[in-house]
């Protein structure tokens, strides 16, 4: 088993490997034997790991998995007495089933937008000012950091009636005056459901946090390259925290699409509406269509599944590549 | 920079005169679009006919018969149940309200009290075969402010092979029988009836018109469970419990099945709005050899069995610019023909005695709740401060019914509850 | 916020200090116009909103009619209400008990998972699973798992090794600790995340320097790691209070707050205050109070984690 993500312990036996070609050969059969003693007990509690590992991540995983057996049995197994924990068959229409209930490529359309939007502007505006917060000494950097860390503590059912009432009066905009009288406001458009989240406070802390672990060095050097600060934020620092940035990018859209709540309140039209309130059309009140909401949820959460896997590995290799050593 | 700061007091300025302006006029600015003369757009809102077949029968089935060649076109508003609350909420303080809204039972107390829904003339009613019994929850202080769109009537269902195997030929006919009828009928392993997969809230309101009581008094400023009904109700409960044929541990999960379709329970106490997920999931289970039914029967010898009802209703917003109109559709949407496309669509039961169709006497769970309208006699609310009591029901009879607290502790809280809203109302 | 939060580190490099005051100057200049876009809207977007919360805890406000200054009656109301410290304390049970237990898994995760074994991104994604899910599926999964008859997925288990069915979510005393695995379970994905990004980010040259020096796996741990991980392991901790505190749609889905008030969060009971009962007077009075324990609970965890972010 070779060593691939691990820095450390590639560099290790690299550098030992030079120096050992001026060694004599009796001194390297002998660090040899040694090494290989100690790779295979390394080999044995690497094995164990992986086991456990493996257990873990069944156990973690098993609710989903359930959810997508679920997803593909017919409503009468479900609703059986004993229903066998392996589908006893496959219902594979009920993917296409779920699809036909709601408008759901619409719905999936709006969730990307908005996923996509906050994504991007919570990267730009929420790593300014995280590398603000955490770099460059300033005036107002205290308040603005302890505001920061108040808001993240509101929760959203305290302030969904002010802010639904400053979507809708918005002056100027959907027949608003300038008392934002007379008209709807942002009410049932796109700026309701991009605007207030652009940036959240949560990402700005965590991109603070990813910046103080930088070196402040670099920064430095560049200052006295004569950089501006703009160059400096973003040929030098930015880059630093590329895994960082992966995490708010994934955090900020998981958000965007996952968001239920908010789009319900500011809008009406159905081509507005959002892939998670589309699930809502499998839970009426006369019964739970399980299998079906199952299927339109394990469709929900795939994009999710698939972006995660792809940034796994942007998040290994972005890291090898940065100029953190 | 100082610029930059300077935008920001004068934006937050301007959003804060703004919410000022907003908290202080109410929302009293109107629903806007709407041009006096003739034409315009109705809104409506509703938490029913969600889904891409829903949207089809409200609209192309219902809407655009009643639309089409009038000057008026109109905008749907899908919710659902659950978030119902918050959107009528918001939609009221923004001042957004749909000039027609759906609302449940118990909703139309509190918001036409607050002024949020209009008047309806009694004419409505005319030629309109609803029975009286279902008007009660769509009256406030004796005025309609509502009518009845579907139902749901909560009736006991029960498995005839246990009954027969217990060698019950006859239903209850009341309380105490039925209490010695659980106790033959019990399944090992299970319960008699299943009293806990419901809504606990809605069962202990039905139990409490079995004997004899309800929430509020007739015009709903007063307290009326504390009369010794609501203790009764409750203590029934705890007594099925004690007698080991109910059981606060066996109900049913969100998209599971229920105990009774499992043969866990003889006789489940549910809602007949579950018929279509019950003949497609246990279809053996709910056929006339198979089910039978009965109300839940009076306290007292003698007595008529209760039915409790909730339903969908139609409402009008008082702050629409047409309410000609919208009035004119709440009488459309009743007719015969538009309600039959909603019911075959929801599954529910015509608030109408009079449809005649196969959707409706095929489902036998509906049939039976139309059969017993005159029975209808319990249901949620009676009064504006029922919905700031509505959610704290539930845990205090669910501490009595698990021990925590005993009947009259629970009781005590609630009734102290009621009159504290009360006083506020 | 008593304390200078800006990175000691940086300031402390006596270059940046001592170049004069025009580079401080212009630097400063800079922090404010880096910052200013995200801190305008989030003032806008979430401060404004607060501010109008607060002052509407004072009144009575329905909605429905204009707010009616009541004073401090709200919080009367609040302090004589045994249900809002039954959720108050449910929160904090919440919170002594899952915050510690996942913080550990997570970072055991974290560690074993920065081994750089095969199928990393496999393992990571299976831990990460839970966090991506629609809390909805989830609740509905767990109900599932937890169905107190003899259909639930645990029930199952226990009969097979022959031990009695147990009720979980109907119960009044099992409730809040079955809520509390699910919440640990949910929330792991993001910590480990964290951590693992934040292992990454430990500069390599620390852990070579100290191989040189014969150092142990364990020394290298206690030495370099956790003491590398302290600005993340604050982090972690604040945003797990906070996230606890916040806990909604779980409870929504899972119990309702049930049985018997045994669930009921501090988050739900605003939800009820505002949603059912039309009460947002009260409902924003409970957001305050909500807000002042998470403010003192964040400072308080910038002591425990040793206070300064270096």
């Amino acid at each position: 088993m070779t060593d691939t993500a691990f820095p450390g312990t590639i560099d290790a036996p690299a550098g030992t490997e030079q120096q050992s070609a001026e060694l004599k050969a009796d001194r390297r059969q002998a660090r040899r034997a040694k090494q290989a003693s100690a790779s295979k007990q390394r080999r044995i509690s690497r094995f164990a790991l992986a086991i456990f590992l493996i257990v873990v991540s069944v156990v973690m995983a098993m609710p989903f998995v359930w959810m997508f057996l679920t997803s593909v049995r017919s409503s009468t197994e479900i609703y059986s007495a004993d229903m066998p924990l392996w589908p006893s068959e496959w219902h594979w229409e009920n993917f296409t089933v779920a699809l036909e209930r709601a408008p759901f490529g619409i719905y999936a359309r709006n969730s990307f937008i908005i996923a996509a939007v906050h994504t991007v502007s919570n990267l730009v505006l929420g790593s300014m000012a995280g590398y603000a917060l955490a770099k460059i000494r300033f005036r107002g950097a205290t308040p603005i950091f302890g505001f920061i860390l108040a808001s993240m503590m509101i929760p959203f059912y305290a302030i969904v009636i002010p802010e639904f009432l400053m979507i809708r009066f918005v002056p100027f905009a959907g027949g608003n005056d300038l008392f934002g009288q007379g008209g709807t406001g942002w009410y049932d458009t796109w700026w309701a459901l991009l605007i207030p989240a652009l940036v959240s406070p949560f990402n700005i802390f965590l991109f603070r946090q990813f910046f103080i672990s930088t070196p402040t060095e670099l920064m430095e050097a560049a200052r006295i390259d004569g950089a501006s600060e703009v160059r400096t934020f973003v040929q030098i620092m930015a880059p630093l925290i590329r895994p960082g940035m992966l995490t708010v990018a994934l955090l900020a859209f998981e958000a965007g699409w996952n968001n239920f709540l908010w789009p319900l309140l500011v809008t009406s039209s159905t081509n507005l509406r959002t892939i998670q309130l589309g699930l809502s059309v499998f839970r009426q009140e006369a019964g739970t269509e399980f299998n079906l909401l199952m299927a339109g949820t394990t469709m929900a959460a795939v994009p999710m599944i698939v972006m995660f896997f792809f940034f796994q590995k942007q998040f290994v290799n972005g890291f090898v590549g940065s100029g953190i050593k | 920079m100082t610029l930059r700061r300077r935008d920001f007091l004068a934006a937050s300025g301007v959003s804060l005169s703004a919410l000022a302006l907003a908290a202080c006029s109410g929302g009293g600015s109107g629903s806007g679009g709407g041009n006096g003369g003739g034409g315009g757009e109705i809104s409506l809102l509703t938490p029913e006919f969600a889904g891409t077949t829903g949207k089809a029968a409200l609209e192309e089935g219902i809407l655009d018969g009643f639309f089409e060649g009038t000057d008026f076109s109109y905008k749907v508003d899908y919710t659902d149940w659950t978030k119902l609350n918050e959107k009528l909420s918001t939609s009221v303080a923004g001042g957004l309200v749909a000039d027609m809204i759906m609302p449940g039972a118990g909703w139309v107390e509190p918001f036409a009290h607050k002024g949020v829904l209009a008047e309806l003339p009694e004419s409505l009613l005319d030629g309109l075969p609803v029975n009286e019994n279902l008007l009660s929850q769509c009256r406030y202080e004796g005025a309609l402010h509502a009518l009845p769109f579907f139902v749901d009537g909560r009736i006991c269902i029960y498995n005839k092979e246990m009954f027969d195997n217990a060698g019950i030929t006859e239903v209850p006919t009341n309380l105490d029988d039925l209490r010695e009828v659980l106790k033959e009928v019990t399944p090992a392993g299970g319960v008699g009836i299943d009293l806990f997969s419901s809504n606990i809230r809605q069962t202990w309101s039905h139990l409490l018109g079995c004997y004899g009581g309800t929430l509020f008094n007739e015009d709903g400023t007063e307290v009326a469970f504390t009369d010794g009904t609501g203790l009764a109700a409750l203590q029934y409960m705890l007594d099925l419990v004690a007698d080991g044929t109910a059981n606060f541990d066996v109900k049913g999960a969100e998209g599971q099945p229920r105990p009774w379709q499992q043969g866990q329970a003889a006789v489940d106490l549910l809602n007949s709005s579950l018929w279509p997920s019950f003949t497609e999931q246990s279809p053996d289970l709910v056929t006339e050899d198979a089910m039978g039914m009965f109300l839940l029967p009076s306290a007292e010898a003698g007595g008529d069995p209760v039915m409790w009802t909730g339903g969908t209703l139609l409402t009008m917003s008082s702050r629409t610019e047409n309410p000609e109109k919208v009035q004119e559709l709440l009488s459309y949407m009743l007719e015969a023909e538009p309600l039959l496309t909603a019911v075959t669509e929801s599954g529910k039961v015509p608030a109408r005695t009079d449809i005649d169709d196969p959707v409706v006497t095929e489902n036998l769970m509906a049939q039976y709740t139309v059969e017993n309208f005159g029975y209808a006699t319990a249901f949620e609310g009676g009064s504006p401060a029922w919905m700031e009591i509505r959610g704290l029901v539930a845990p205090e009879l669910e501490a009595a019914v698990t021990g925590q607290k005993t009947a009259e502790q629970a009781l005590d809280a609630l009734a102290a509850a009621a009159q504290d809203a009360l006083s506020r109302v | 916020m008593s304390t200078n939060t800006v990175d000691r580190q940086a300031l402390s490099k006596p270059p940046a200090r001592r170049r004069g005051a025009t580079l401080t100057q212009r630097q400063g200049r800079w922090g404010l116009l880096f910052a200013a876009p995200a801190t305008v809207h989030i003032a806008l977007w979430t401060g404004l909103p607060v501010i109008v919360s607060i002052i509407l805890s004072f009144t009575n406000y329905d909605m429905l009619n204009p707010p009616e200054f009541s004073g401090i009656e709200n919080y009367v109301t609040l302090a004589n209400d045994p249900v809002f410290w039954k959720a108050l304390g449910n929160n904090f049970i919440m919170a002594i008990v899952g915050i510690p237990i996942s913080m550990l898994i997570s970072l055991a995760l974290a560690v074993m998972l920065n081994q750089g074994l095969r199928g990393n991104s496999i393992f990571r994604t299976a831990v990460f699973l839970p966090h991506v899910t629609a809390t909805v599926a989830i609740a509905m999964i767990w109900l599932w798992i937890y169905s107190p008859g003899g259909n639930g997925l645990f029930n199952i288990v226990l009969s097979f090794f022959g031990l009695p069915n147990q009720a979980f979510l109907a119960s009044p005393s099992q409730a809040l600790a079955s809520v509390i695995l699910v919440t640990i379970w949910q929330g792991i994905g993001l910590k480990m995340m964290i951590y693992l990004a934040s292992l990454q980010g430990i500069d390599q040259q620390l852990y070579e320097a100290a191989d040189i020096d014969g150092a142990s796996a364990v020394q290298k741990f206690f030495r370099i790691t956790i003491p590398m991980l302290k600005p993340v392991t604050f982090f972690i901790l604040v945003t797990s209070i906070v996230g606890n505190f916040q806990t909604f749609d779980l409870i929504y889905n899972l119990t309702n707050g049930g049985p018997a008030n045994s669930t009921t969060v501090i988050t739900y009971q605003i939800y009820q205050t505002a949603f059912q009962q039309f009460r947002m007077g009260l409902a924003t009075a409970q957001s305050v109070v909500l807000l002042v324990v998470l403010v003192v609970l964040t400072i308080v965890s910038r002591k425990v984690t040793g206070g300064k972010d270096d």
